[in-house]
């Protein structure tokens, strides 16, 4: 699992930046125009995601990712009207890439609450191998303007159906808030944007039992959560 | 209105102007959507006492945020303080909170939302807040008895899900009927504490009666 879990988001790539953003030989070639521009397009957002999580939102120029990803300004202007418009697509694609991944990995046949556990550790897994790109959808995407809020908020809300199953486990779920999933997702995303912030992501894997204690806990009650929370613990030990 | 209380300062009518124009300016328009002589513009003030106040827009936003925070702050912990229980410090910091953004909800907007768009030292300052929140319901940890593993992590936990939901009422325009849903946001600070069954009852809590 984890092996195709890396090699689809990436995070095996042990290159460095500057390898990972490689550009085509320069010159005429044969390579199709769709796929020069795919590929250029690809490293204006990779270096948009390390600028970002490097620098912040404000500071990162356009200048700069066109250097970085080694295209022209006029290279990025045939892709995006502006950098507001660069970091949304990068936050867009990223989003894409981990809900693929969690589509890949999830067995909805499991019990609900070993989906959870399993998604949160997904999820550390990801933030922990990909900083830069958790540090822009979780981070920076925040900070750059409203339409980035708007979609921050958006991907909070899309993970509430799934917890929202959990319902089913609760006899009194009929009392429980309304609002209840976008907080608790929320509240999840703000432990790991503290964590970005501070560069400690080392230790957040070690995080997860408490996480999903907190998770949990509304919908099989605290006992229950306290079970699986010790059993993802005995997981990560071994 | 004054930001300026307890700042120190000598009263500066022209810098109070200044202060309730940004919080005016930036609460309902965003920070990146105003300059500086729309701002003086607003405050009656001309250019220059501006920059003797200020060295520019970020430093006269983030200066009139910590004034407004420490007020915001000073309200909860005063209420926090004066009750005798962790719950009741919860209920009572909630509602001093609540009654804080109520009143002016495009000082809320300033003080909460407007942060995330204006640069990296209105965000630490936006942390500052939150990290002092997670100190008031991390006393909860001394009331959970053994719940399996809590730490610090879990107060920071439930104030992320506070603030996501604050904000979220403050985007709709539905914090000024914030006693709705002050319940839920107890229900999110005592929940990893006490257990979901004690939360719950904290939803049937009517504040206002």
């Amino acid at each position: 699992m984890g092996c195709m879990f890396w090699y689809r988001f990436g995070m095996a790539d042990s290159r460095s930046i500057s390898e990972r953003l490689s550009k085509l030989p320069p010159g005429r070639h044969l390579v199709p125009r769709d796929f020069v521009a795919q590929n250029q397009r690809e490293r204006m957002l990779l270096a948009t995601a390390e600028l970002v999580a490097e620098r912040g939102y404000q500071k990162t120029t356009i200048e700069l990712i066109a250097k970085t990803a080694r295209v022209a300004l006029v290279t990025f202007y045939e892709q995006f009207a502006d950098k507001e418009e660069c970091f949304l697509a990068a936050f867009d694609e990223n989003v894409a890439a981990a809900r693929e991944v969690f589509a890949e990995l999830l067995d909805p046949q499991q019990p609900w609450p070993d989906q959870i556990a399993a998604g949160l550790e997904i999820l550390l897994e990801m933030v922990v191998n990909e900083q830069a790109r958790a540090k822009l959808c979780i981070v920076e995407a925040q900070a750059a303007g409203g339409t980035a809020l708007a979609r921050y908020q958006a991907m909070l809300e899309s993970v509430a159906p799934k917890l929202r199953e959990g319902r089913e486990l609760n006899p009194r779920a009929e009392r429980l808030p309304e609002g209840l999933e976008v907080a608790i997702a929320g509240g999840l995303a703000w432990l790991i944007h503290q964590r970005l912030v501070a560069g400690r992501v080392d230790g957040l894997k070690e995080l997860l039992p408490e996480m999903l204690q907190v998770t949990l806990t509304p919908y099989v009650g605290e006992v229950e959560a306290a079970r699986a929370a010790q059993a993802a613990q005995a997981r990560a030990a071994a | 209105m004054s930001y300026l209380n307890g700042s120190g300062r000598g009263r500066d009518p022209a810098r109070e102007r200044l202060s309730a124009a940004i919080v005016d300016l930036v609460g309902s328009h965003g920070f990146s959507a105003i300059e500086i002589e729309t701002l003086c513009e607003r405050a009656h003030v001309n250019r220059g006492h501006f920059s003797r106040c200020f060295a520019d827009l970020e430093d006269c936003f983030l200066s009139v945020h910590d004034e407004v925070a420490a007020d915001f702050c000073a309200r909860v912990t005063s209420a926090h303080e004066a009750a005798a229980t962790w719950h009741d410090r919860i209920w009572a910091a909630g509602w001093a909170a609540m009654r804080y953004l109520q009143e002016d909800p495009v000082r809320a907007r300033f003080l909460l939302v407007a942060v995330n768009g204006a640069g990296s030292g209105a965000q630490d300052r936006r942390d500052r807040i939150m990290q002092s929140c997670a100190d008031l319901l991390d006393g909860g940890r001394g009331e959970a008895g053994k719940r399996g593993p809590m730490s610090r992590c879990t107060a920071e936990i439930a104030a992320g899900a506070i603030y996501g939901t604050i904000l979220a009422k403050i985007e709709s325009g539905a914090i000024e009927r914030g006693e709705e849903f002050l319940s839920e946001l107890i229900y999110m600070a005592v929940m990893p504490y006490l257990g979901s069954r004690a939360a719950e009852d904290e939803l049937a809590v009517q504040p206002l009666h």
